[in-house]
């Protein structure tokens, strides 16, 4: 078993520790004080994906033995128990556990399916069925703002970003499926969108969810520009939009010092010079190909280290 | 010139580590030896890179010279790796990481080459390669990688590869008590415990029956070993873990119990989707409860949060949620009614979600 205590003592004595701090960190080094705090986490994760993937399933199979309207009551009436935590912690001002942080998430989930379930049962919005996913994200944001949720915040964005025509699933996270001009144009249209809600939080909710934006249209504009830089006609636009994605991220790390966007900045970036000048480069020329992808590797593992010098602190 | 970092020197990046501070700070830098490591995500950043570049030599050597590429390629990405770390004091910062994994891969692929592949051999040759970077590195997960690699060239039956493998893992939990200077040693006896249990479960389920469902009502004796052996250890960790309160034992009762579970998941005979409803409300139950339980801490132990979340946390909870959404359209977008063929609802609309 490990145990800093020595160190943290000479760290105290060198002025790097104050006392308080010194306390706590001795503390935890003795094991006098132990949190189960991520491993409950990871339960409660797992409990919200066993939950949520078996009533997709029952959604799917049991329809006939249980009936659509049925299902309909008691998927809402679980969800809704699933919000009473979190509710009754707002009203009573009291901090919510993390139990009824997931509890939240796992209703906001069985309600996305319920009202997608529906709208396949009723085609209440026909040929518009989509707009299920913007009224799930208003419904959502709502919900998260009132309540304080990240977790529930997330997935308004998830269902925004679906409602806009992005689709999740593992295929669609690597660049070349974004080769078609339009969806990538979708992507880059969505953060924009979500760099401008990120305003609005800003300014009228004093910032509570803007990192969340940050890292959804950061990754949106980039999976779009990416898509554009992978398609032979729509090349120049992506390389350009590539640099000026790339300056406004990279100057977003340096200004606060977030690891992730130095990562994004400078991965993404490696990435779309690969997929831009690698192309142009005749297939007989395989040394001169693997030299450039060399050389823009050397640069971005340059640059990464760079900017990882001139963070405030390490978030190992 | 160190060859990598004292004991002391890495206690000292263990603590920047631990404290949230950069290791070039002082008084960090100068009782680190001048070291540096950089953060997680950029940890995982460089290693693609680094992967990514020793693909690019290898390429380039396979171009130019006619024999010995994965040699020449090999040895070109060490060499690199060696100038990081000794000339660039980088430690556990990913890229040298990936160079001398890649490297010391594509010389062990290379000594395949050379006496022709079969399974023990080849396991053997990337199993001592790993080991070799692990601990030149001083790096616990190419350590592990490397004693899975050589629990496959130990080419024995499959029950005694599972006991190998859960027999490392009880070792590396009771060895967990002994205090290490080092704080590579005692992370390797972490994964160790987390990772061996996990190996020792699939290799104790039986080649002919693959992944599918067993029926342990109707199963012999000797049969149950392969879901109680998790459950076992799961038992043991978890009386560790708590005692000795330390996260790696507790990591592992967990997912030894979700072994346990997997294996078990015909017992009830209920169907797929009720069982992940009960499972999941169980686990609910359970977790509430035991939220509930340690809000008060007992004896030192409680659910609540010690330090503030890490942004490499704080993205993997946003994915967790984000991924989960469901985003289906709708099965069907024809009409509600339907001439025939419908499974529920009126008019015979068929309809699927």
């Amino acid at each position: 078993m490990l145990t800093l205590e020595a160190e943290l003592h000479e760290l105290h004595a060198a002025g790097g520790l104050d006392a308080e701090a010194l306390e706590h960190a001795v503390a935890i080094e003795r094991r006098s004080v132990f949190s189960v705090f991520d491993e409950l986490r990871a339960v409660l994760y797992g409990a919200v994906v066993l939950v949520i993937t078996g009533i997709g399933l029952v959604i799917k199979q049991n329809l006939d033995r249980i009936g659509p309207v049925t299902l309909i009551i008691a998927l809402a009436a679980v969800a809704g128990a699933c919000y009473v935590p979190a509710i009754r912690a707002r009203m009573r001002a009291q901090e919510r556990s993390i139990v009824a942080d997931y509890l939240l998430l796992l209703g906001a989930l069985i309600l996305s399916a319920d009202l997608g379930y529906t709208e396949a049962q009723f085609h209440l919005l026909g040929a518009n069925w989509s707009r299920q996913l913007l009224i799930l994200a208003v419904f959502h944001g709502f919900t998260a703002y009132a309540l304080d949720s990240r977790l529930v915040f997330s997935v308004a964005l998830s269902a925004f970003a679906g409602w806009v025509g992005i689709e999740r699933g593992p295929a669609n996270y690597a660049p070349w499926e974004f080769a078609a001009p339009a969806i990538g144009l979708r992507a880059v249209g969505c953060a924009i969108i979500l760099m401008g809600w990120r305003e609005v939080d800003v300014r009228r909710h004093a910032g509570r969810f803007a990192i969340v934006l940050e890292h959804f249209a950061t990754n949106l504009a980039y999976w779009g520009v990416l898509g554009w830089c992978s398609n032979e006609s729509w090349r120049p636009l992506g390389f350009v939009a590539l640099l000026l994605l790339a300056a406004i991220v990279l100057f977003k790390a340096l200004r606060t010092g977030a690891e992730a966007f130095a990562v994004y900045g400078v991965c993404y970036t490696a990435l779309g010079l690969i997929l831009v000048i690698v192309p142009l480069v005749p297939s007989s020329l395989i040394v001169f190909s693997a030299s450039v992808v060399l050389a823009i590797i050397a640069a971005a593992g340059v640059a990464l280290r760079f900017l990882h010098d001139r963070f405030r602190e390490e978030s190992a | 010139m160190s060859f990598r970092p004292s004991a002391s020197e890495e206690r000292w990046l263990a603590l920047a580590r631990r404290l949230g501070r950069r290791s070039r700070d002082e008084p960090f830098a100068s009782r680190a030896g001048g070291w540096r490591r950089v953060g997680a995500l950029s940890r995982a950043a460089f290693f693609v890179m680094g992967l990514v570049a020793a693909a690019a030599i290898a390429a380039i050597a396979a171009e130019l010279f006619r024999g010995g590429v994965w040699f020449v390629a090999g040895i070109a990405s060490v060499i690199t790796a060696e100038w990081l770390i000794l000339g660039r004091r980088q430690f556990a910062s990913g890229f040298e990481e990936a160079l001398s994994f890649a490297g010391l891969s594509l010389i062990a692929f290379g000594i395949g080459e050379m006496y022709g592949y079969h399974a023990s051999l080849t396991a053997s040759l990337f199993g001592g390669a790993w080991l070799l970077a692990g601990a030149r590195l001083l790096n616990p997960y190419l350590t592990v990688l490397a004693a899975l690699a050589l629990s496959v060239a130990l080419d024995t039956s499959r029950p005694i590869a599972a006991a190998a493998c859960y027999g490392l893992g009880l070792v590396a939990l009771f060895l967990g008590a002994r205090e290490f200077r080092r704080p590579s040693n005692d992370r390797l006896l972490d994964v160790l415990v987390i990772v061996m249990p996990l190996a020792g479960y699939f290799w104790s389920v039986p080649a002919s029956s693959g992944w599918s469902e067993h029926d342990y009502r109707h199963a012999r004796l000797l049969d149950w070993a392969v879901p109680l052996a998790p459950l076992a250890f799961a038992i043991i960790a978890l009386g560790i873990g708590l005692r000795r309160r330390t996260h790696a034992p507790l990591i592992a009762a967990m997912l030894c119990i979700v072994c346990t579970a997997f294996e078990l998941r015909a017992l009830t005979g209920m169907p797929l989707e009720r069982r992940l409803i009960l499972w999941g409300a169980l686990l609910l139950i359970a977790a509430v409860a035991v939220e509930r339980w340690l809000r008060t801490p007992r004896q030192g132990i409680t659910s609540r949060a010690l330090r503030r979340e890490r942004e490499s946390t704080g993205l993997l909870r946003m994915a967790g949620a984000a991924v989960l959404t469901p985003h289906a359209a709708p099965a069907q977008a024809t009409p509600s009614i339907q001439g025939a063929g419908g499974k529920f609802g009126g008019g015979g609309s068929s309809g699927s979600y």
